[in-house]
């Protein structure tokens, strides 16, 4: 017959598999078995086993609804892949200028710096406008990121 | 309701804590709830304890920490999180940044303190 520790453990773990059935399976099973052997290292650490210090335990360990919610509201990191947009900026950044050639760049008596008569901005720029956005995102990246 | 205090270290918490983590494991590598209890020494860090798990999932997948079984003298294998290269290079991008921000707070907050 299973004691109240463990039917305390199976009932939290339940909920917890609940909590996170939108999750790929993979992630779900890394998660439950490493909060399934964080439980078992603590029940081991305790002095004597009882129903007050399981749920004590269980109670540090916090809701389940809340540990789905930080594996939610956390997604990758923007560096680890690209998103549609930085693959648009990346394009328009190395070949924007060729697609849509500034005014000034055909005509040498303009000033080359962009003024308000060149707007709309044309898509080079945007693609460096998006580039910084993105760098302000990664800000505390920026270390590693190549540019 | 949460209290406006609670928010706060609740907010500062949330963009620090990886970092205490990449700290943590710049020592030495650890498994789970060796870190989860080298964190909660500091009054403060970890409200509840499981939200780490998610947190050293996504540090793992953004390749910041790397992970090894290793066998347990205790009971089943470990699973132990280490700092990669990058893991290293963004922390070390945390304490430049860091140390600014702290600075900055404090030239404000810390020039009318009574204490």
């Amino acid at each position: 017959m299973k004691s109240t520790a463990d039917k305390l453990v199976d009932e939290y773990l339940d909920r917890l598999n609940r909590e996170l059935a939108g999750f790929p399976r993979a992630r779900r099973r890394e998660l439950v078995d490493e909060i399934s052997g964080h439980i078992a290292e603590a029940r081991a650490d305790l002095e004597t086993e009882n129903e007050a210090a399981m749920r004590t335990l269980l109670d540090r360990l916090g809701d389940p609804a809340d540990i789905a919610a930080e594996a939610r509201e956390r997604p990758a990191a923007p560096r680890a892949k690209a998103s549609g947009w930085d693959v648009v900026a990346l394009i328009l950044l190395l070949i924007g200028g060729v697609i849509f050639p500034r005014e000034a760049d055909r005509d040498a008596d303009r000033p080359v710096r962009p003024c308000s008569a060149d707007l709309p901005a044309n898509d080079r720029d945007i693609g460096r406008i998006l580039f910084r956005r993105r760098g302000h995102r990664d800000h505390l990246h920026r270390q590693r990121a190549p540019w | 309701m949460v209290a406006p205090q609670d928010a706060l270290l609740a907010q500062m918490r949330r963009g620090t804590l990886q970092y205490c983590v990449l700290a943590l494991l710049a020592e030495d590598e650890r498994y789970g709830f060796d870190l989860v209890r080298g964190l909660a020494e500091m009054d403060g860090m970890v409200t509840s304890e499981g939200t780490i798990y998610p947190l050293l999932s996504r540090l793992r997948r953004d390749g910041l920490v790397e992970t090894t079984w290793q066998e347990s003298r205790a009971g089943p294998p470990r699973r132990y999180y280490r700092l990669t290269e990058a893991g290293r290079a963004a922390l070390e991008g945390f304490r430049l940044e860091w140390r600014r921000f702290r600075d900055a707070v404090d030239h404000f907050v810390e020039r009318t303190a009574r204490s």
